[in-house]
Order: structure tokens, then C-alpha cells, then sequence
């Protein structure tokens, strides 16, 4: 346990994606308020009607509010932070909708949510299309869960012609996404739980296959559609999905856990609560240190135990805001309507004129790169650099070549749908 | 890190290996000056990012550990995916044929690189990893002595992987007999077997079992094994690639055809290369094998002088396994 422990603390998924609550919340404030801006800035500096304006003078703050003088051009109204977290949520669904229409695997599925909810941490969803980036999370899922489909039947499958067009996103993704690939789920952690149930021998085991059924359906749609993989292990979420389906059990397995930790003793008071949390340890500590070692057992395990349930708790109040049934809530068409619609049409006036077409922004990007290529393949040394001189092996700065190449791009094309196309 | 750093950043120095998806360089950090291993992979495949790029990202943000090559950051530009690993001097096949005596190794230098291979090894199994191609090309080496696993680009998707590098010959050497019979549910026994071919190697300077067919490297094996049977070896005419047509050869004893390794090295060995892949020993256990009873403990080698790679005079005695001469007698 406790190696498997330390293993999961090594994983980039626990390094690299795990935030509390206010870290992810101020990162999506962040994408939101820098995709305002740039937004803003695209849009005023583009052609179509604002040739006067200086551009650093589209305030974020005003941004959303349309000017009502008609003076200066009128910058759409962007989406709220809670409004694109609606939408990701929204979006997700559809993601697992998808998956599910292609009969995809629950790993697959549950790790192209994962890829999909990264990545629209540090980017908006007014920046980068969902409805595409969804089917490319999809088809990198089946990808880094080492299903390799053919791109062609995969497009197909999402009754799409052009294989680029769901190309086009993957390295997008795999960038935002910071290329960890690996995503740990809860559905291992679940097989071994009920194989621990079944090992009692006590229980009656349609109950524990009843209980399995149900929290494995809760592992495959509430956590992929709530912030739990960014704030619990899967061990917790797993606990959390198996206490809706059957608290009994939970906490019949807690009770195995912590017996080997703490078994029963008079001397060990077992009810330090969860809050009482740092004062209570030292005192536990102090205790330890003059008492035996099931003393120290006793009152060290009740305060992990009663850690681990106030964990498992809070996990699964978040996973009871998206239980299973909310699958139909998602697609139900009245909701969409109501909830989703004016937030689409919205998001249809200000999103990202410059990089809502995936595929247009891939090509830009690509000839840029290429014609530094070229100036690479000119260099003589055959690549055996010796001197600093090489800088231009790998160009002087593409980053900045590729800025240019976006104004260069919206300065020829002229923006001629500078809203992009219908969602 | 992670995508956010520029190629830019690094030097490019000398071609250190050129394959069929990938080309590998020396590089260097322009800011702290530190040499990196570059490897650059292509992106022009029409099925998008290629597997192996994925499968060898997605282990090596994972595996982190002192026997395991360190991946430091993934850099890309639009058409170019480029993976920073750190720098290490060599690979263990140039090691054997630039300080070795005709390709072999000092029986020190030998014990303690097994530690480290089987270190790593370990670690990968841990975290449900298979290598599948150990061999002395994939191993790294540096000047402090140390041995690390590298090249994790082989996709499970495509089972046992075929040749890496184009103008490498295909290597079977190295793969276990459950293998080259056609077994699909091998385990983590294979990367063992692999380990035990290495040992070997080091020794002689030669690989154990150099075929050069499939059949061949069957052939080879059982030659020294011992040609099994279903009675040594229930289940066996089950494998797709069982034949009745096998010349029955006896089991040569290793320690007459490897008389250099002493006979607690020959004991380990031994365990490593079962026929059978459920009698193999496993990483973990190997480790605890008494035959590293008079190993430094890693730490220690990292003071090594660089130019004497494990030749410290003064070893550290470690007791914690039973002693060597209770096992002398297998």
C-alpha cells in the first residue's frame, strides 16, 4: 500500500495535474482573462471595421460590455470563467457521448476526458474549438492507451472527410496537455477492492457485484466530468463511487485497512476528528514516544482513518453533483436549449479569430517551421556544430517567426470570416 | 519544461545514432552548459504523432529513477518533436569494445552494472512496465560508472518490437525462448532472460545466444539449455512454434561453458536463464542474491574515480543476505 503509495506521488499526474480547488480555479481565471485579451487585441487590430483604434486600448474589463456609443468598434461579450466552466462540462459529456458511439473502451474514454479537462485548464475554450478538440482528445485517448486506429476510420467514424481536420489538434493537445500521457484511473482501483470484499467471505455476493455495477457506472461518467482527477488519487475516487453505491461497504473495507494499522485497543482513543488535524498528530507523536507501539498504531491510524473518510467524503459530494443519470440532463434537448444554447452563441462572436480553424493554424504554423528548415538544410557544417554559430541550426527565434506569421496571416486573409465557422 | 522550452535552448553537437523514426544528437544547454542526449523525432507520418513517440513519452514521464535514462523536457516546433534526455557517455556494447579485454569486463565492473540493470529492471516492473529489448546497445553507460536503461520507444502495440535502427541488424539475441516460441501472454520473466544473456556477455565479450534466425536462436538455446520437453516443460507443444523435428541436445552445465564467473555469479545466472519463464527468478529476488553480497552500494559508486569505473580497491562488505559460501552449493 504504502509503496504503491509513494508510486503514485512519482506519477505526472500527481506531480504535474493535481491542484486544490482555488490553484485550479486562479489557472482558469487566468486562461479566461488572457484569451480576453488576446481575443480583444486580435479583433481590433483585424480589419473588418476598426481601422482608427489602438489596439492596447481594448481593456479587459470593458471587454465585456459592448460599447453602447458605437464609437469604437464593439468587442463581443466573452464568456465568464464559470460560463466556459459549464461549457467544458457540457463539452465532456458530448466527449463521452462520442466515445461511447464509437464503442470505445471505459480506459480510453475516461483518459480523452482527462487529456480534454487538462487541457482546457490553461487554454479557453473561446481559444481553441471544443467540438473538434474533443474528437482529437478521443483519438490520442485510444492512442496513448496504445489502441492505434486508422486515422481515416477514426475520422469516419466521426462522420468526418479530411483526416487533418482531427490531425491538426493533436500536437496542439499533446502541448496542452504537457505531454503526460499516462493517466491513472480509478477502475483498478475498484477490481482490487472487490476482490478484497470477496476475499472476506462474509459478504453476500450479489450485494458486492450489485455495488460494482453501480460504481463502476459512477466511475465512468462523474469523476471524467468533475474536477476529481485534478483534487483525489483514484483510490479516493474509487472509495467515493463505492460509497455511493454502498456505504456499508466502504466502510467495512476501511475498518480491514486500518485493523492492521490500529487494532482494537483499550488505551487508543479512536475519535480525533478529521478537522482537529496537525494539533492532534503532535499530540499522537508526543503519546508515541512514551507509549508502546500498538498505542502509537492505534491513535495513528484512527487519525489517517479519519483523515481518509473525511477525503473520501469530500470526493463524493463533488461526484454527486454529476451522477449517472445527469448523462441524460446533457443531451436532454430542453437543457440545451435553455442552458447551453445562448452560451454557444456567444461563444460564436468571440472566439479566437486566429486559431478557432485548426487546420488553417496548423498550415500557417507548418510553413513557418518548414521555411526555417530550409534555411537549416543550408547550413554547411553538416550539423557538426562547433561553435555558437549553429543558433541558426535551430532558428534564431521561431516563436517570434510565428507571430508574425499569424499577423501576416490576418493581415492577407482579411479576416474573411474572422468569427469563424457555425458551431 | 514540458513543450514551453524553445529548441534553441541547446547546442546541437555531433550525431550520436541515426533510426528509421527518430535521429539522436549531443546537445548542449546554452544557459547551464549541461550535455544532453537530443533525440529528434519526425513528424511527417500521415497517422499523426508515431507510436513509439508516444509510448516512449508517456513511460518516460513516469520512470523516474537513478537506472533509468532521464527524460528532462519534450521541446517541439510544428513539424519536429524533440525529446531532452540527459546525457550519458556511451552504451554498454561501445563500453565492452573500448575498455573491455577483447569485449569482456572485470568481474567488479560486471557485478556492479548487473546491480544497476537489475535496479532498473525492478523499477519498471514495479510500475508494470516491460522493456522487452534489453541488450547491451539499449544499456547506458557513464564515466561515474553508472547503468542506466534507456530507449523505452518500443510500443506495446507492437508486441515484440523488430529492429530500431535500420541499419542494425534485427537483434534476437536477446529474447526469451517463451518468446521465440510464440507465446503472447509473456511477462515480466522476458526482460530477466535478456538480463541473464547481458551477464553473460559481459563475461566473454561475446553474446550467449548470437542467432541469426529465429529458428536458429532456438536452436542455439537449447544447444546449452538443453532441448526441453513436455515433461520438463508441461505445455510446451501447446507454443506455435513447438517442433517435433528438434535435435535433443543435454543440458551443458554453465559454469563449463562460462568457466570465468564464479560460482555464486553462475548460481544467479542460472536462475535468470530458465527455460521455463514461471521458474525464472524475478528482479526483486535477483537482487537479494548473495552474489552481490561484496557490492558497494550505489551511492558509494557515484565517487568512483571517472577512469576506474568500480575498480575502488576498497569495497564496502554489505551483510545482509546470507553469506556467499552457504550458496556455493547449488
Amino acid at each position: 500500500m504504502a509503496a504503491e503509495d509513494s508510486r503514485y506521488r512519482e506519477s505526472s499526474q500527481f506531480r504535474q495535474w493535481s491542484f486544490s480547488p482555488a490553484q485550479l480555479a486562479s489557472m482558469r481565471d487566468k486562461a479566461n482573462t488572457l484569451a480576453r485579451t488576446s481575443i480583444a487585441d486580435r479583433l481590433s487590430t483585424s480589419p473588418p471595421n476598426n481601422a482608427g483604434t489602438n489596439p492596447m486600448s481594448a481593456p479587459t474589463s470593458s471587454a465585456n460590455t459592448p460599447d453602447p456609443d458605437g464609437g469604437t468598434p464593439s468587442l463581443p461579450e466573452f464568456l465568464t470563467p464559470a460560463e466556459e466552466a459549464l461549457l467544458v462540462t457540457f463539452y465532456t459529456s458530448e466527449l463521452l457521448r462520442a466515445g461511447d458511439h464509437a464503442e470505445m473502451g471505459d480506459e480510453i474514454k475516461a483518459t480523452a476526458a482527462t487529456f480534454f479537462r487538462r487541457f482546457y485548464v490553461t487554454n479557453s475554450i473561446m481559444t481553441y474549438p471544443p467540438q473538434q478538440m474533443l474528437i482529437v482528445a478521443l483519438f490520442f485517448g485510444c492512442k496513448a492507451e496504445g489502441a492505434f486506429p486508422r486515422i481515416t476510420d477514426f475520422a469516419h467514424t466521426f462522420g468526418k472527410e479530411d483526416p487533418q481536420d482531427i490531425l491538426a489538434g493533436e500536437f496542439l493537445l499533446c502541448q496542452g496537455i504537457r505531454f503526460c500521457f499516462d493517466v491513472k484511473h480509478p477502475f483498478r482501483a475498484l477490481r482490487g477492492a472487490m476482490m478484497e470484499l470477496r476475499k472476506l467471505g462474509d459478504i453476500d455476493a450479489s450485494r458486492i457485484d450489485s455495488a460494482e455495477r453501480r460504481a463502476r457506472d459512477i466511475l465512468r461518467f462523474s469523476p471524467l466530468v468533475t474536477d476529481a482527477y485534478f483534487h483525489y488519487t483514484p483510490s479516493q475516487t474509487m472509495y467515493a463511487a463505492l460509497s455511493h453505491a454502498d456505504r456499508g461497504l466502504v466502510e467495512r473495507l476501511i475498518q480491514e485497512t486500518f485493523h492492521y494499522v490500529a487494532p482494537p485497543t483499550n488505551s487508543g482513543p479512536d475519535t480525533p476528528t478529521a478537522s482537529s488535524d496537525t494539533s492532534t498528530l503532535a499530540a499522537s507523536r508526543r503519546d508515541t514516544n512514551k507509549g508502546d507501539d500498538g498505542n502509537k498504531a492505534a491513535i495513528i491510524g484512527a487519525y489517517i482513518r479519519d483523515k481518509v473518510l473525511g477525503t473520501i467524503e469530500a470526493c463524493r459530494d463533488m461526484l454527486a453533483k454529476e451522477m449517472p443519470e445527469r448523462r441524460e440532463h446533457w443531451s436532454n434537448k430542453t437543457v440545451i436549449k435553455a442552458q447551453i444554447a445562448p452560451l454557444r452563441k456567444k461563444l460564436n462572436k468571440c472566439h479566437d479569430p486566429d486559431r478557432w480553424d485548426l487546420v488553417k493554424l496548423q498550415k500557417v504554423r507548418r510553413e513557418q517551421a518548414l521555411k526555417k528548415s530550409d534555411s537549416e538544410d543550408g547550413e554547411p557544417g553538416d550539423r557538426v556544430a562547433s561553435s555558437e554559430g549553429d543558433a541558426s541550426l535551430f532558428g534564431g527565434d521561431l516563436a517570434t517567426a510565428q507571430r508574425d506569421a499569424k499577423r501576416r496571416k490576418v493581415g492577407a486573409k482579411g479576416l474573411d470570416d474572422p468569427f469563424g465557422g457555425a458551431l | 519544461m514540458d513543450g514551453k522550452r524553445h529548441p534553441s535552448s541547446f547546442q546541437q553537437l555531433e550525431k550520436l545514432g541515426e533510426g528509421t523514426y527518430a535521429t539522436v544528437f549531443k546537445g548542449r544547454n546554452r544557459q547551464t552548459g549541461e550535455l544532453v542526449a537530443l533525440k529528434e523525432i519526425h513528424l511527417d507520418s500521415e497517422e499523426g504523432t508515431p507510436s513509439t513517440a508516444i509510448r516512449e513519452i508517456s513511460l518516460m514521464k513516469e520512470l523516474k529513477h537513478d537506472n533509468i535514462v532521464a527524460l528532462h523536457d519534450v521541446i517541439h516546433t510544428e513539424n519536429k518533436l524533440m525529446l531532452v534526455f540527459e546525457y550519458m557517455d556511451g552504451d554498454l556494447k561501445k563500453y565492452m569494445d573500448t575498455s573491455g579485454d577483447r569485449g569482456a569486463l572485470k568481474p567488479m565492473v560486471i557485478k556492479s552494472f548487473m546491480y544497476q540493470l537489475l535496479k532498473g529492471i525492478d523499477f519498471c516492473h514495479k510500475n508494470r512496465v516491460l522493456h522487452r529489448d534489453l541488450k547491451p546497445q539499449n544499456l547506458l553507460i557513464n564515466s561515474k560508472g553508472a547503468l542506466k536503461l534507456g530507449d523505452f520507444g518500443l510500443a506495446r502495440a507492437f508486441g515484440i518490437p523488430v529492429n530500431t535502427f535500420s541499419n542494425e541488424v534485427v537483434t534476437l539475441w536477446y529474447r526469451a525462448p517463451d518468446v521465440l516460441l510464440g507465446s503472447r501472454t509473456y511477462n515480466t520473466s522476458i526482460d530477466i532472460w535478456s538480463a541473464g544473456c547481458i551477464m553473460a556477455e559481459m563475461y566473454t565479450g561475446r553474446p550467449l545466444f548470437p542467432g541469426t534466425t529465429n529458428e536458429d536462436q532456438i536452436v542455439r538455446i537449447f544447444r546449452i539449455m538443453g532441448t526441453p520437453t513436455e515433461r520438463t516443460w508441461p505445455g510446451l507443444s501447446q507454443f506455435p512454434e513447438y517442433k517435433t523435428t528438434w535435435q535433443m541436445y543435454a543440458t551443458q552445465g554453465l559454469q563449463t561453458i562460462l568457466p570465468q564467473i564464479d560460482p555464486a555469479g553462475i548460481d544467479l545466472l542460472q536462475r535468470m536463464l530458465q527455460l521455463r519463464p514461471e521458474l525464472r527468478t524475478s528482479a526483486h529476488d535477483a537482487l537479494q542474491h548473495p552474489w552481490f553480497n561484496d557490492l558497494m552500494q550505489p551511492q558509494q559508486q557515484q565517487h568512483h574515480q571517472p577512469q576506474q569505473p568500480m575498480m575502488q580497491p576498497h569495497r564496502g562488505y554489505q551483510q545482509t543476505v546470507p553469506s556467499q559460501a552457504t550458496y556455493d552449493g547449488y
